[in-house]
């Protein structure tokens, strides 16, 4: 404990009964309304014990530590269940410290219980402030935590945890700025070769001796009154032999120092120490030409002449257990001389050192970057939930087993929506299916399912579709398939709201799984005010292939918009009604340009054969302007789609028109003529493809020549 | 956290997965990104920087600790963690490109993130006792502050390049085991785990040890990074511990199994599955590698599965020939030790149907390599 720091110390009794009333009451608080008896009774008792702890000192304060209580420099027990409640619900609300002050009342109390109640879910830290500011409890401090405290700094990386304390330590260290009783701990857990290369970097010059006393004094002793053991001089001397010769000196005096000051300690630790070791120090001590005491050297010598019963399995033992710095139980059992020869020879023993000091990075191929890529955090998830999977089948489960793997397979499934692994989901609820079908623990089974049903998870499943669901097509019909009808409302609502053309394709596209069951809302929808929504619906019902839609589509034909009627007039084409065909018809006739186009492509995509006379009447119209010959264009390529042989007499006229003053608009015409030609009976264009070869024009040879050469290869 | 925040974070970790799953340039990356950065757009119109940190284990959004940081939140710090940073921060300004370049930087195995104009990335310090590395060494005027910095840069640079693996020299067992401890330590649950191996069966629990051993050679040799190598090293370290269900006698039996003691014995990789599977903290793959040890490469192994059969992840098939290496040169009262040559001979003999092929290939050829030049 720092000198500022110390005060009277607390009776460790009254304060555990303190903070177990404290508790009482802020949990009777949560409880209870004010007034409750209980509420009054628990309050009366802690403010008794606090007026008690107001006896020693004037101000009590709590600080916590995540669910540790701190009183002063001491962590309460951290074992004791309702500290580790108090302190964590007053954690979780940001409490970082609480101080109870002479004078405090019970209304106070209570008001800082009540306090307590509040979701901290539901606020801010800041929030919490004006919360305490507003509660005016003089007598009772509150400290919120401060995460102004926590600086960030750009551009750096991490080791680890451990390093990164490692690495801080050490510094304080060299400057002296760390108080080493409350390291202690860290530093002894820094391998000795790892200490000495990162002493090793740096300058002997600017090292002072008390830095090599302060280093010396910690790595081998955990505290002033623990003296130091047998590994803290195996320890001792692998941290020297691994210094640069420089630094060796200096550290070996130190040490020296050290261990000389506590004779009686080293005469134990020595006992723990094999002979050959004990020779190494005194080797390294006369190398290194260190004055050493005379009380030290004869100990050395003394043990370095002594039977080396410090060999086998108990050195290790006694290595490690007496010293207990790091080893809980089960390390000590690890550790523990066992019948290991037994299974493993010296050679085979001597092969697993090499292996281990061999440096196996050295023997990675270039292109081997499988394995890494095999242990991606995503896929390795995918084979944990297999493992969970089987587990959820397997008869050995327990009921609690059971509810834990449910659970994170229910996670799971929302992250395998999230990257598009349909498969995965279904999988997921095929052996939830079954297990349910089995009546294995039915109650977790179904309850489960139900939640995989629910309306969270299905918006869950919409979104994914949205995202990645165009990429997994396959896998993403056979989940909407497995979910089936009840998919369709938030089908629906989703593409109503999707702007991507693509997107919405797709949804269609799911929607129109469902069949007939979709018609019902695309009727209602075709209702709605938004074109586009008629449209998508329009497309929807037709997909369908149901006659029944027919009627209602029919009106939309003439619909003021012209994707709407456009939309329907297809639809009715798909569905095979006359009425479409009629439409088309219409158009051709309409003399408008643009429903004359798109009359000639419905009638092109649609190999409508029925409208072949009225585009040949449009191709036989005599032309008076430009636009008189372009508008041919699209009609003679829906003519070409079709390949009619009645159509090319009236091609080999137009193919043989001249116009001076519209020139390019006939050019224009007769290219696309020689460009349908290939879809028209060979025989019956060859001549005309003849001719197209000796043209002037050089698409229209180029054409000729290819469809020509194209049919002679065949041939 | 207000909710456009969390649905940042989601979708951000949604794109990282996406990413890592497939690529940069798969469709549902872009919908992701342009997603994110359109909520991003909005949350820094309102508060910039968005400040998202790591302190000990809590999620703290613009100095706000998170309650209930939900999957995603996880996922996003365990990824932090994994690159080695536990703070980033969003400015105003980013733009699409910044963010796909962060989001495929997290996604990339090895890869440590890059600079951006609108996010910066580092660690979050917390000043103790007045001690502020870096602080410390900007303000120090006297000329000192070159030379420090310096000496702070070798000794991160020391740090930087310690791998806890590559300090396993060891001169026996209880060596190799020490080693263990001081790399698991502050993971207790390895240590309560194995220990009752060891109390259970001698010979599981140091042919336990060997296969971990073995197992990190292999990964070391296959390019596995410290991460990666530790989670080998205790999946392989437990992949046996199933066998602690398995009653002592059928487990020590000497003669030859019966039928019903042999289906009990192959039953050891669900009970060890079962048992890893319920314990908070440890790598996916020590449930997966119990498991799957004995599945075989062919699928033909054990035990017999009730679901789809799945290709043996690549970790058991290395655990696998580990285990197989290690049951062969380890000595039993029954048996004798073989000679690597022969085991070497025999894995050969399995690759293709026991054994992933290129993995013995590749252990045939480093162990040999290592062995020799060792």
């Amino acid at each position: 404990m720092s000198p500022e720091r110390e005060k009277l110390p607390l009776d460790a009794k009254i304060l555990g009964e303190a903070i177990i009333e404290l508790n009482i009451s802020r949990r009777n608080v949560t409880i209870y309304p004010k007034g409750h008896p209980s509420v009054e009774q628990s309050l009366n008792r802690a403010y008794e014990k606090l007026r008690k702890l107001f006896e020693l000192r004037p101000e009590v304060t709590f600080s916590l530590a995540r669910d540790t209580i701190i009183v002063d420099d001491y962590y309460l027990e951290k074992t004791n269940p309702v500290y580790r409640e108090f302190a964590s619900h007053l954690s979780a609300m940001g409490i970082a410290s609480v101080s109870f002050l002479t004078g405090v009342t019970k209304d106070e109390i209570y008001s800082f219980h009540s306090l307590l109640t509040l979701d901290p879910e539901e606020m801010t830290l800041q929030d919490m402030a004006d919360e305490i500011d507003r509660r005016r409890l003089h007598h009772i401090r509150v400290t919120l935590v401060d995460y102004d405290a926590f600086t960030f700094e750009e551009g750096k990386v991490t080791a680890t945890e451990k390093e990164a304390l490692w690495e801080k330590y050490v510094y304080g260290l060299i400057e002296g700025t760390l108080r080493t009783e409350e390291m202690g701990d860290t530093i002894r857990e820094i391998p000795p070769e790892l200490l000495a290369s990162m002493m090793n970097r740096l300058d002997s010059e600017e090292l002072k001796e008390e830095t090599y006393d302060r280093v010396i004094t910690t790595y081998i002793r955990r505290s002033a009154e623990r003296a130091f053991s047998g590994s803290d001089i195996k320890r001792l001397m692998d941290f020297i032999n691994s210094l640069k010769p420089e630094l060796k000196k200096q550290f070996l005096s130190s040490s020296v120092k050290n261990l000389s000051m506590h004779s009686d300690a080293m005469k134990e630790a020595l006992k723990e120490t094999s002979v050959d070791q004990i020779i190494d120090l005194l080797s390294i001590i006369n190398e290194q030409k260190v004055a050493i005491p005379d009380a030290l050297k004869n100990l050395l010598d003394r043990f370095s002449h002594l039977q080396d019963t410090a060999l086998g399995e108990t050195r290790f033992r006694n290595h490690l257990i007496s010293d207990d710095i790091f080893l809980s139980k089960s390390a000590i059992n690890l550790l523990e001389g066992g019948n290991f020869s037994a299974y493993v020879t010296d050679r085979y023993q001597k092969e697993i050192e090499k292996l281990l000091e061999f440096d196996a990075s050295r023997l990675v191929r270039e292109e081997s970057d499988l394995l890494q890529r095999a242990c991606v955090d995503e896929i390795v998830e995918r084979y944990y939930s297999h493992v969970l999977q089987e587990l959820l089948s397997q008869e050995i489960v327990t009921e609690e087993e059971y509810m834990k793997f449910a659970e994170e397979i229910y996670l799971q499934a929302g992250q395998f929506l999230e990257t598009g692994q349909y498969e995965e989901v279904l999988r997921i609820f095929y052996l939830l299916e079954g297990n349910l079908s089995n009546n294995r623990f039915p109650h977790i089974t179904d309850g489960l399912l139900r939640n995989m049903r629910s309306e969270d998870f299905i918006l869950l499943v919409i979104a994914s579709f949205q995202i990645t669901g165009r990429l997994n097509r396959e896998g993403a019909l056979a989940l909407a398939r497995y979910y089936g009808d009840m998919l369709i409302p938030y089908l629906m609502e989703a593409l109503l709201e999707e702007e991507s053309s693509a997107v919405r394709a797709f949804l269609i596209m799911l929607l129109s799984q469902f069949g007939n069951s979709v018609i019902p809302l695309a009727l209602k929808l075709l209702g709605s005010r938004e074109w586009f929504v008629k449209r998508n619906m329009i497309h929807l019902l037709s997909l369908t292939e149901n006659p029944e839609v027919i009627p209602h589509i029919r009106v939309y034909c003439r619909h003021e918009n012209r994707r709407v009627s456009l939309e329907a007039t297809k639809a009715l084409i798909k569905l095979g009604d006359s009425y479409g065909i009629e439409m088309v018809r219409e158009m051709i006739r309409s003399g408008k340009r643009e429903d004359m186009e798109q009359a000639a492509s419905l009638a092109g995509a649609f190999r409508i054969r029925k409208v072949i006379p009225d585009m040949v009447s449009i191709l036989r119209r005599k032309p008076v302007t430009p636009g008189d010959f372009t508008i041919k264009v699209p009609f003679i390529r829906a003519l070409g789609e079709m390949g009619d042989p009645s159509v090319i007499p009236v091609l080999k006229d137009l193919a043989g028109a001249k116009s001076i003053l519209f020139r390019t608009a006939v050019e224009e015409m007769k290219e696309e003529i020689y460009r349908s030609l290939k879809n028209y009976p060979y025989s019956e264009v060859e001549p005309l493809l003849r001719e197209g070869i000796r043209s002037r024009n050089e698409n229209i040879r180029t054409v000729s020549e290819s469809i020509i050469r194209k049919q002679e290869g065949r041939v | 956290m207000s909710g456009r925040i969390q649905a940042f974070i989601t979708t951000m970790m949604t794109a990282i997965s996406n990413c890592t799953l497939y690529s940069r340039d798969h469709a549902s990356v872009d919908t992701l990104v342009k997603k994110a950065h359109d909520l991003l757009e909005e949350i820094l119109e309102e508060n910039s920087p968005l400040s998202v940190m790591i302190v000990d284990s809590d999620l703290v959004i613009n100095k706000s600790p998170l309650k209930n940081p939900g999957t995603h939140g996880l996922n996003l710090m365990k990824k932090m963690k994994k690159k080695g940073i536990t703070g980033i921060e969003f400015m105003k300004g980013i733009n699409k490109n910044e963010i796909l370049r962060f989001i495929a930087d997290i996604s990339e195995q090895g890869k440590k993130p890059g600079k951006y104009p609108h996010i910066k990335t580092g660690v979050i310090d917390v000043r103790l006792g007045g001690l502020q590395v870096g602080d410390d060494i900007d303000l120090d005027p006297d000329g000192l502050a070159a030379f420090r910095k310096e000496q702070v840069n070798k000794v991160r640079e020391s740090f930087s390049t310690f791998s806890p693996f590559r300090k396993l020299h060891s001169s026996g067992l209880e060596e190799v085991v020490t080693n263990f401890i001081i790399t698991f330590r502050r993971e207790a649950n390895i240590l309560n785990l194995i220990s009752p191996v060891r109390t259970y069966s001698e010979y599981t629990y140091t042919h336990a040890t060997n296969v971990a051993v073995l197992s990190m050679f292999q990964a070391e040799t296959l390019g596995a990074d410290d991460n990666l190598l530790h989670d080998i090293g205790i999946a392989a370290l437990l992949h046996d511990v199933g066998k602690l269900f398995i009653s002592q006698e059928i487990l020590e039996k000497k003669g030859t199994l019966v039928d019903e003691e042999w289906d009990e014995i192959r039953k050891h990789t669900l009970y060890g599955a079962r048992y890893l599977a319920t314990v908070d903290g440890l790598p996916r793959l020590a449930p997966i590698v119990a498991l799957e040890h004995h599945l075989r490469y062919d699928g033909k192994g054990y035990p017999d599965l009730k679901r789809e059969k799945k290709a043996q992840h690549l970790v058991s098939q290395i655990v696998a020939i580990s285990d197989f290496f290690d049951a062969l040169r380890s000595r039993r009262p029954y048996k004798r030790d073989w000679s690597i040559r022969d085991i070497l001979v025999l894995l050969r003999e399995g690759a293709g149907n026991e054994f992933n092929p290129d993995l013995v290939e590749n252990f045939s050829r480093t162990v040999v390599t290592a062995l020799k030049r060792g």
